[in-house]
């Protein structure tokens, strides 16, 4: 109990120099905040013309995807605004700043997690924000307290495999020279399931991104869930806070895994 | 105190192939070759030393460093320093050890120098009073005021390493591990970095180890230099000691060094 | 053309280093190709009519654009020139660059262009053969489309080079382009063709693609290589490529003057 207030106090100590260190760049904020608000335009302009010209995609019509990119830009944001650096590790030991992290007695992991805060990442959950509702309205759906609650749930699950994933395929810098490619790798897999209803892609991609990297339970199995979808089986998509607990165990143990390897190899 | 027993480091390093297919080949089956870094080496440093640690690049002077920091895990040996093995007794051991790699800060890099050794006090949990009068006494020893609302970033390269050492021993560490800290700094800055490492030394009792191809700081700061060659210790001794059996009574230091950075020295 | 040789050889070493990167990228081609793929199938069983281009013509389409994606944002991320100066310019290192006797905008495109060709070379014919064996990407209709195909790709990757360049020049007004390459490869996205065939957007999003630049950059060479593009059609869009190839080049060129003037004077 005493540790974890400690690191919550030392968490709240790095991040209030981090934010010290990003107001240094006024204009870098100002340039961030309207960039990110095009990317997710263009994203938007690409839903709204498929949507546009052909009404629907499979069984899922415009209002569901948009509350299936919505549930994962809210989930998404969880990792970006908090906890970014994690998926930093390569950088920091090729810079050499993980050297410095080993050497002051506080946990390398909490130093890590308090040395970033992405500001940009709001503009993403208040997106999805909007998005949920605008497209629970546009299919004239309504949620009572328990589709709010589990809403809630999905998130919370959500954002917590979406951290593990990106630090996981960080932590893979311990083992091989470049955990970059595996990164490339895992935002083609992401690109796709952010937009578009897993079944499309048919079942080897859906054992794919269920079992082995399982970024459909961001937004596609919630989707289904809440939406009532026939996609998937119900009791399957409550599974997501199981995942997001397995999940963390692995990265814990990878983390101390690849920090013994750190120490015997020296990056 | 500092002891080191049969310290042995070695590193497992991917070969890239070479041939016509050995991109290919590198695919199927990677080839590692085994390197040693340190080759079984002892030493004892006692409290209040200033020790120099010597030569060539890549002679494994870094890695000793590493290895006593806690950084990296020996391969083979036994390391204590003030009675605690680096790598298992980590957090405790940290707390009593200060470091500076000349080469690189461990300060923030876009923040002001106070901000930094502000949070390095959290860190350490160091007292408000201890916090205040280190600050003062370094602040006046390594001149500090001028940049110590400065981001690092904006900071010459001898202010940094100025900062960089105030940093590492706001928390009062009894050992200091310093890896090449005058490298790249100008001719006054380091005459001052050197009187501040004795003041340190003198007034409260820190043991430095230091790692230096600085002829000057060998002879000016150091009352005693080990020396590695190919990561095996061969000379342990003061710098008297060092001319006596490498070049005589009055020959050149930088010579002597020289020798041995070639070809392990020659002994007369 | 030697710097260009040279970066090709430096470019095949760090394949041989990086193994598992090697094979990590055929396999990221191979989930894009196959994504786009399965997004296309998906929306013409919806309502085939709608599109008046036949499904198979539409995933070579798609499963191309891929593949060109690879070349064009090739395999080390440093080489694209707007990556490389904002390297360099925050580093510090960009005096480096100036002190060379090649003109940056050369250095680069060499470096660029290398590791583009190496790209096609290494990571999108394997993708692109397995493509064809399996997942029914078609050949170009006739051996002349094949043909100005492969010159029309070459004259974007000019394009997308210059365009990168001048992105590139926005970092010595803020340090951090970060965000803004991310917000401009979503606007590539949108208006080049990439992802959705300008036929697609409705009739005014269309008349404005058709006066930008971007479209060039995918939507051209797929329409050869699909065959949507007549003779005439060909002709006339490689004469516009090499246009607008030209124009941003020498735009290229006038703003780096002008930075490079300003580097002079205010000294980095």
């Amino acid at each position: 109990m005493q540790e974890i207030k400690s690191g919550l106090k030392m968490y709240g100590a790095l991040l209030k120099m981090t934010l010290r260190g990003i107001l240094q760049y006024r204009v870098d904020f100002w340039m961030s905040l309207v960039s990110v608000c095009l990317l997710n335009g263009a994203n938007i302009v690409q839903l709204s013309v498929i949507s546009w010209r052909f009404h629907a995609l499979g069984s899922w019509q415009v209002g569901d995807l948009l509350v299936l990119y919505g549930l994962f830009l809210i989930s998404w944001s969880i990792f970006s605004v908090f906890f970014f650096k994690l998926s930093k590790i390569e950088d920091e030991i090729v810079s050499g700043s993980f050297d410095a992290y080993l050497l002051r007695p506080v946990r390398p992991f909490l130093q890590l997690v308090g040395g970033d805060i992405k500001y940009t990442g709001l503009c993403d959950t208040l997106l999805g924000v909007v998005l949920v509702p605008m497209g629970l309205a546009m299919n004239g759906t309504h949620w009572g307290l328990w589709q709010i609650l589990w809403f809630v749930v999905f998130v919370l699950s959500g954002g917590v495999i979406a951290v593990c994933i990106k630090f996981l395929i960080s932590c893979a810098t311990f083992w091989t020279t470049k955990a970059n490619a595996l990164n490339q790798v895992f935002i083609q897999i992401y690109l796709l399931t952010q937009k578009y209803p897993v079944t499309i892609f048919g079942p080897a991609f859906r054992v794919l991104v269920t079992g082995l990297v399982p970024v459909a339970y961001l937004n596609f199995y919630p989707a289904v869930f809440l939406l009532g979808k026939s996609d998937a089986p119900f009791w399957m998509c409550t599974l997501s806070p199981v995942v997001a607990l397995v999940l963390a165990g692995i990265s814990a143990l990878v983390w101390r895994r690849g920090l013994r390897r750190y120490n015997s190899c020296g990056g | 105190m500092i002891t080191v027993k049969n310290l042995q480091k070695m590193y497992k390093i991917a070969k890239p192939g070479e041939g016509r297919f050995a991109t290919l080949k590198a695919l199927v089956r990677p080839q590692y070759e085994e390197r040693r870094a340190v080759d079984g080496i002892d030493f004892t440093i006692s409290d209040g030393e200033i020790v120099g640690y010597i030569g060539q690049n890549g002679a494994g002077k870094s890695t000793t460093i590493k290895m006593l920091s806690g950084i990296l895990v020996p391969t083979a040996g036994d390391i204590k320093v003030n009675g605690l093995i680096p790598h298992k007794d980590r957090k405790e051991h940290l707390r009593n050890i200060g470091v500076v790699f000349g080469q690189k800060t461990s300060l923030w890099w876009d923040v002001p120098v106070i901000d930094s050794l502000n949070i390095l006090k959290e860190m350490y949990q160091v007292e408000d009073s201890r916090f205040k009068k280190n600050l003062e006494m370094f602040t006046d020893l390594l001149d500090l005021s001028p940049f110590l609302n400065q981001p690092v970033r904006q900071l010459s390269l001898g202010q940094r390493v100025r900062a960089d050492l105030a940093a590492a021993l706001m928390h009062d560490p009894k050992t200091l591990f310093l890896d090449e800290p005058t490298i790249g700094v100008d001719v006054v800055a380091k005459e001052r970095l050197r009187e501040f490492i004795t003041e340190i030394n003198r007034e409260r009792g820190v043991t430095v180890l230091l790692t230096t191809h600085d002829v000057v700081d060998m002879e000016k700061l150091v009352s005693r230099v080990i020396v590695i060659h190919a990561g095996k210790i061969i000379f342990d001794g003061s710098m008297q000691g060092l001319r006596e059996r490498y070049g005589g009574e009055d020959a050149d230091i930088e010579a002597i060094v020289r020798d041995i950075y070639q070809e392990g020295g020659r002994t007369v | 053309m030697k710097i260009f040789l040279a970066s090709l050889r430096m470019e095949k070493r760090s394949t041989g280093i990086y193994r598992v990167d090697f094979l990590l990228k055929v396999m990221y081609s191979i989930i894009a190709m196959y994504g786009v793929r399965s997004l296309w199938a998906a929306l013409y069983a919806q309502d085939p009519s709608i599109v008046g281009r036949p499904l198979s013509s539409m995933i070579t389409y798609a499963m191309l654009a891929v593949a060109l994606d690879i070349i064009f944002y090739p395999s080390a991320m440093s080489t694209a020139p707007q990556n490389y100066i904002s390297q360099q310019v925050r580093s510090g290192r960009i005096d480096t660059d100036l002190l060379r006797p090649v003109d940056l905008q050369r250095q680069l495109l060499a470096r660029n262009g290398s590791a583009a060709l190496f790209g096609a070379l290494w990571l999108v014919m394997p993708a692109w053969a397995l493509g064809v064996l399996l997942m029914g990407l078609e050949l170009p209709p006739t051996l002349l489309h094949g043909t100005a195909f492969l010159v029309s790709g070459v004259l974007s990757f000019l394009i997308l080079f210059s365009l990168n360049f001048m992105l590139g020049m926005v970092c010595f007004a803020t340090t951090e382009i970060r965000q803004i390459t991310m917000a401009y490869s979503g606007i590539l996205t949108i208006l080049s063709g990439k992802l959705i065939p300008n036929w697609l957007y409705p009739e005014w999003m269309q008349a404005v693609i058709e006066i930008l630049p971007f479209r060039c950059v995918f939507e051209t060479p797929l329409n050869i290589y699909t065959g949507a593009a007549s003779r005439v059609d060909i002709a006339y869009s490689l004469l516009l490529q090499a246009a607008w190839a030209a124009v941003l080049f020498l735009l290229g060129k006038i703003m780096w003057l002008g930075v490079h003037k300003h580097l002079a004077v205010q000294g980095g």
